[in-house]
């Protein structure tokens, strides 16, 4: 018994002592890549891939350090043999562990930019809260911007995007690695975020819409809005309407809840899609409230002309997207193919002409429920 | 101390519902949509309630002989000779699946978790311990399996939770809209997954209360359904039949896209898989005890410890045969195939032992 | 080649002497009294002549002038019952009584006389083979011989220098009563009938270590515990042959049923309240003379996280504390290894504010994490045993200084980073909380294998260490009860007693562990 014992001490020591440790990367020894940049290079095929590093004293509490972050910039094919190529300029071992953020300049994005993205999803080193955005104009310059809220960019710009979609509607909140992951696979559009450099800032409004991953065109916060809704994705926001003068003027709500859904519907042999929407918030600011305003009328008249408003938003957008872009990022296929398999498949040749004549529908409810803390500013 | 001598019925149903929970949860909703869609879920469903049925006949066939493990009764059953053959096939079926189930494991581990890792290395320290544990005996694998439960269903159940609320439900829409015929095609196939039921056949003699083993070994297999329905429903609603068809691991995409507990854990994944890795072992021990145990009895002796050494390396070589991922596919579709034959074995078995049963009676 | 070394003649008849077979101690003793006083005295002092403290006290019996002797231990003795009990009755009262009763002091109605008249003690046997008697005598009690008997009196006069019942220090508590048991062997079980007056609680006691023969007394009550159990422990304790029993820790190792095991298997506590517990739910407690701590048998993993203040507090704080408990050894097992593995594996398992803190702290560390941790750890494990050593005041400071102040000169030596500093404190604090000291180090060592496992195979080290710790923990049974009981098997009814402590409403019944007879414990009728 104490035989075997020993034995196995023995056998399990040597074994020990005869491997070496393998995967193990000390966590000093690894650079943390924390955000990643797209341009197009001047040399053909090739990319200049910007790298942010972020410098590991920038958190601590009691160091000041001059330089937070570094950027840099490789000409290469794709992310992965900039990474390797950059594995031979420095002495950390990058790693993609803690990347946040993937900016793509609008070049890059105009043509067929997937290929950039396929070892996002088939490693297991990245994050599914990697956050995708566009670059209207030289995504690089977004990773040399500085802070006064934050120390490094990435961190800052991929907390704008993650907590901005709940306060915003202008904001898209398809953003994350894990949503366009389905896209890749199904091959349906999508919209991202639309981040506009400017002089020592940046903008983050309005999207890109994304047609068989190339862009297709520009929306603005407002037509990003009215996306979301067709999209069914909306949550909070604030709400800024046009009202005529004896109603008030312009008036901003803020909105609490909203759902919105989409069904397709098939009559004859057009595509309707159907939209629902509800919504219910609170008044944040009228600039000329008018003296009926805390009444039951009012809210009645003030609410036709909001969901008119907003309807007609909505129809923009779902016009310029379906006819400018020609493009389906509101799922109406899938959902096609859901409802009515057999008129899918019997429609899968020509769904593109069937898409384009699709006509929208919607329907809108608003409840405002409350007025704010004063009825009017003056008598 | 007790009266009660050999394993608990809740111990039962530990060892039959781990045993069928090893590498299949990781990826059954890949599986059941390539096979039929987006009616993935109902095939899952219904490929559970065959295993049902399968694991019913077993156990009641088992209970016929109650001292005997499969090897001896099938010799009673099938004669002498067509029975040692049956005895034979099992002894190759598991010792096969041990080793499947071994590069099963050790292949996502090198994916999923240590990629730097030899895949020798990774295989060698969980033969170890899975010999470890078989060498303790059906009591110290009976433990085993009951304290590992509670967490691994937990933890199971947790991830489907933390999920649910975005399951999208317009994609449920297309459920049977090409009618059965998928599912009954698929059915086969799904039900692989569902392989670790014929564990079964083996724990009779050792059990201590047979009356009630009925009831727990059917609750075993029972839990596993519900939990790769609800697997399979969420996955599907998710992410839609396309994408899943795609996905190598798709449970780990699962756990992978749990947002929302990021302050604390970043990576929800690594988390699941290391309790997944208490579900894989459970299974491979199951496996290599039946291999040991079958070894024995149809050899004719007794103590099957010393057996568990001398099978660690053959099922070790049998692992490192197949030489990609490829090849290791064909390897697990023949042994599932292999495992699923000897479930439907048992109704033969069972109307035949009835019969002899019926004619001994009478006579 | 000349012999350097010259063997000296006279080695070797010291070496044979010393070799050669001597007659075993027990045949020193021949076994029967005559009944010469003289031949009986003389067997007595055969061992005892060379003793210094060994009293042979020689007189006659009132008038009729019969020669007795008593023989006893000095400083073993109390002197007053000797005095006034057996040689002031025996030298002259019993004259006034024989003049009194006319009782005849016939001589061979002496011995009964004596005994049932003349000697006023509380306690006396008769005895009527010499190593009985001198096992007595070397017990404290006095022997009486009486010229012209083959048998000699028992008579009951220990006394010694003792302990007084004190506060258990390592099992302090904050409610409950603070007696600990002492090194006397009858106070001990005296400590225990006061917990629990029921007569069906039985104590019996055998002698144990030939040389040693030391009193062990195990107790078990009737009715609740079973037959089984007792026989067994009778089993295992009369298989012991032994020198010297020592201390109840040596006997433990003695009986146990696992001895490749870190963990204990048997209870060990100096509370008398925690002993009668125990033996309410079916046990059978151990008493060693000189030692204070009882032994209970069976005992399952669970009861080493269990205090007595958790039962005599309210039941929801004590939930709550026991869960922590449970947290506590966890983490004073594990943190170390998970925190090894997510450095140098998984870095992407923390969030990423945190890793790049972590990494910028570790940046001047020369040694890898493993490394590291382990050096740590075991500087912890040093300052922690020389504190144990250090007498009470000084060794808490040492805990504070080298704590507090090594650690930080070492963080700014650059030998070690903060974070493994943190990492070692917590693990040492959660190690603490554990109530029983012998679990506590059999969880702490289980850490350094875990930390090699994490160092070469990251969490997946991690996870075959906890399945390897599992497994071997599963396979221990102690008295025939599977130690992870009632987690494995899993044994509904005493969950309640496990991580939280139900309400006493809800324990009405004993658990269902040790299989006790008698089941029902509250609201019987």
């Amino acid at each position: 018994m104490t035989r075997k014992v020993i034995l196995t001490i023995i056998i399990a020591g040597i074994t020990l002592l005869l491997v070496s440790c393998w995967g193990q990367i000390e966590i000093e020894d690894q650079a943390f890549i924390v955000g990643i940049a797209l341009d197009k290079s001047d040399e053909s095929g090739k990319l200049e891939v910007t790298f942010q590093i972020a410098h590991p004293k920038a958190f601590m509490a009691e160091s000041q350090v001059d330089e937070p972050f570094w950027n840099i910039t490789q000409v290469s094919e794709d992310i992965t043999t900039a990474r390797n190529e950059l594995i031979k300029k420095i002495n950390w071992i990058p790693t993609f562990e803690h990347c946040q953020i993937l900016l793509i300049s609008e070049d890059v994005a105009k043509d067929r930019f997937e290929k950039y993205l396929d070892f996002l999803i088939r490693t297991f080193e990245v994050r599914k809260k990697l956050q995708i955005a566009i670059v209207q104009g030289k995504a690089k310059e977004i990773l040399d911007l500085k802070f006064k809220s934050g120390i490094i960019p990435s961190f800052v710009i991929s907390e704008i995007l993650n907590k901005n979609t709940k306060y915003s509607f202008e904001v898209t909140d398809y953003s994350h690695i894990g949503r366009i992951h389905i896209a890749l696979i199904e091959g349906h559009d999508f919209i991202l975020c639309r981040i506009i450099p400017l002089k020592d800032e940046l903008s983050i409004s309005g999207g890109a819409v994304i047609k068989d991953f190339m862009l297709a065109g520009w929306l603005s916060g407002e037509e990003v809005m009215g996306a979301r809704f067709l999209r069914g994705d909306v949550e909070s926001g604030f709400l800024e309407v046009k009202l005529p003068p004896e109603l008030g003027e312009d008036v901003i709500l803020r909105i609490y809840e909203s759902e919105s859904e989409l069904k397709p519907e098939i009559r004859g042999d057009k595509l309707y899609a159907v939209l629902n929407i509800r919504l219910e918030g609170d008044i944040n600011e009228i600039t000329a409230p008018s003296s009926g305003l805390n009444s039951d009328e009012y809210i009645k008249k003030a609410s036709v002309v909001i969901e008119k408003n907003l309807e007609n938003i909505i129809k923009r957008t779902f016009k310029k997207v379906q006819q400018e872009f020609a493009s389906d990022p509101f799922r109406i296929k899938e959902k096609t193919q859901s409802y009515y398999p057999h008129f899918y498949q019997a429609n899968q040749g020509h769904w593109d002409e069937i898409y384009r004549s699709a006509e929208l529908e919607i329907s809108t409810e608003i409840m405002i429920r409350r007025i704010g803390e004063i009825k009017n500013r003056k008598d | 101390m007790k009266s009660r001598q050999g394993i608990t019925n809740l111990q039962v149903t530990a060892i039959v519902s781990l045993s069928i929970l090893g590498i299949a949860v990781l990826f059954i909703p890949s599986s059941a949509s390539e096979a039929a869609g987006i009616d993935g879920v109902l095939a899952t469903l219904f490929g559970g309630i065959v295993v049902l049925v399968l694991t019913f006949t077993a156990i009641l066939l088992s209970c016929q002989y109650p001292n005997h493990t499969i090897i001896e009764y099938s010799q009673i059953v099938f004669g002498r000779l067509l029975g040692k053959l049956y005895g034979f096939y099992i002894v190759l079926y598991a010792i096969a699946t041990t080793a499947t189930v071994l590069r099963g494991f050790a292949d996502a581990m090198k994916v999923l978790l240590l990629p730097k890792t030899p895949l020798e290395v990774i295989m060698i320290t969980m033969m170890l311990t899975v010999a470890y544990q078989v060498q303790g005996g059906i009591s110290t694998i009976a433990r085993i399996n009951e304290l590992f439960l509670p967490p691994i269903i937990g933890l199971i159940l947790g991830l489907l939770l933390l999920n649910v609320r975005d399951v999208e439900m317009f994609r449920y829409r297309a459920l049977l809209s090409n009618g059965f015929g998928p599912i009954l095609m698929s059915l086969a196939g799904i039900s692989t997954g569902y392989l670790g039921f014929e564990i079964v056949t083996f724990l009779t003699p050792f059990v201590a209360d047979k009356r009630k083993l009925l009831k727990y070994g059917m609750a075993g297999t029972g839990i596993t359904i519900i939990i790769y329905t609800l697997l399979v429903f969420i996955e599907l609603g998710i992410y839609g039949d396309k994408t899943i068809a795609d996905m190598v691991y798709p449970t780990v995409h699962l756990a992978r896209r749990i947002l929302w507990v990021e302050s604390f854990i970043e990576r929800f994944d690594i988390f699941f898989l290391t309790f997944w890795i208490l579900a894989a072992f459970t299974t491979i021990t199951s496996y290599m005890y039946m291999a040991a145990l079958s070894v024995v009895r149809i050899i004719g002796l007794r103590n099957y410890k010393p057996f568990v050494f001398i099978l660690s390396p053959v099922v070790y070589m049998i692992a490192i045969i197949p030489q990609n991922s490829v090849q290791f596919t064909v390897l697990l579709k023949i042994i599932s195939y292999a495992g699923l034959a000897i479930g439907f074995s048992t109704v033969p078995m069972l109307i035949i032992s009835k019969i002899k049963k019926a004619r001994i009676n009478n006579d | 080649m000349k012999v350097i070394r010259r063997k000296n003649p006279n080695n070797r008849k010291t070496i044979e002497e010393r070799q050669s077979p001597k007659p075993k101690s027990e045949d020193r003793v021949s076994i029967p009294l005559s009944k010469d006083l003289k031949e009986n005295l003389g067997k007595f002092k055969a061992f005892l002549e060379e003793s210094a403290d060994a009293v042979f006290r020689e007189f006659k019996l009132g008038v009729t002038g019969i020669p007795c002797a008593l023989v006893y231990i000095d400083g073993l003795t109390d002197k007053n019952v000797i005095h006034e009990a057996i040689l002031k009755p025996m030298m002259y009262e019993v004259s006034e009584l024989n003049q009194d009763r006319s009782l005849s002091l016939d001589h061979d109605l002496v011995f009964d006389f004596v005994k049932e008249h003349a000697v006023t003690v509380a306690d006396i046997k008769e005895v009527e083979c010499l190593d009985k008697a001198m096992l007595f005598v070397m017990s404290g009690e006095a022997v009486l011989l009486i010229d012209g008997f083959d048998k000699v009196l028992v008579i009951s006069t220990r006394g010694w220098p003792a302990r007084g019942v004190n506060n258990p220090e390592d099992e302090e508590v904050i409610r409950g009563p603070k007696e600990g048991f002492t090194e006397t062997l009858r106070v001990n079980t005296a400590l225990i009938r006061r917990k629990c007056k029921d007569p069906n609680m039985v104590i019996k006691t055998i002698t144990l270590g030939r040389r040693s023969k030391t009193d062990v007394a195990y107790v078990y009550i009737k009715g609740i515990t079973r037959e089984e159990l007792v026989k067994e422990v009778e089993e295992r304790l009369n298989k012991i042959d032994i020198d010297q029993v020592i201390d109840s820790g040596q006997l433990e190792q003695l009986i146990q049923d696992n001895n490749m095991t870190p963990f204990p298997q048997v209870q060990a506590t100096e509370r008398p309240d925690k002993t009668v517990a125990g033996l309410l739910e079916g046990r059978v407690a151990i008493l060693v003379d000189n030692s204070p701590y009882a032994l209970i048998v069976p005992a399952t993993f669970n009861q080493f996280f269990q205090s007595p203040e958790d039962y005599n507090e309210r039941w929801i704080l004590s939930s709550f504390i026991r869960l922590l408990r449970w947290i506590s050894s966890f983490v004073a097992v594990f943190t170390p290894a998970i925190y090894i593995a997510i450095l140098t594996y998984h870095p992407s398992l923390i969030p990423t504010k945190l890793a790049l803190s972590i990494s910028a702290s570790r940046s001047g560390v020369p040694f890898p994490s493993l490394i590291e941790a382990l050096l740590m750890e075991s500087t912890l494990e040093l300052l922690r045993e020389s504190g144990a050593r250090l007498p009470k005041a000084i060794g808490q400071t040492i805990g504070i200084v080298g704590g507090l102040i090594i650690g930080d000169a070492a963080v700014r030596a650059g030998i070690t980073s903060p974070i493994t500093v943190v990492i070692v404190a917590i693990t040492a604090i959660a190690s603490f909380v554990i109530p029983t000291y012998s679990t506590a180090i059999g969880l702490r060592t289980m850490r350094f294998p875990l930390m090699i496992l994490a160092g070469f195979l990251g969490l997946y080290g991690v996870v075959i260490g906890f399945i390897l710790l599992n497994i071997h923990m599963a396979s221990i049974k102690s008295f025939g009860v599977e130690f992870m009981t009632p987690q494995s098997p899993i044994i509904i009814h005493d969950l309640r007693d496990f991580v939280i402590r139900a309400p006493y409403m809800a324990m009405k019944r004993r658990p269902v562990e040790t299989d006790p007879i008698d089941m029902i414990r509250m609201d019987m009728d």
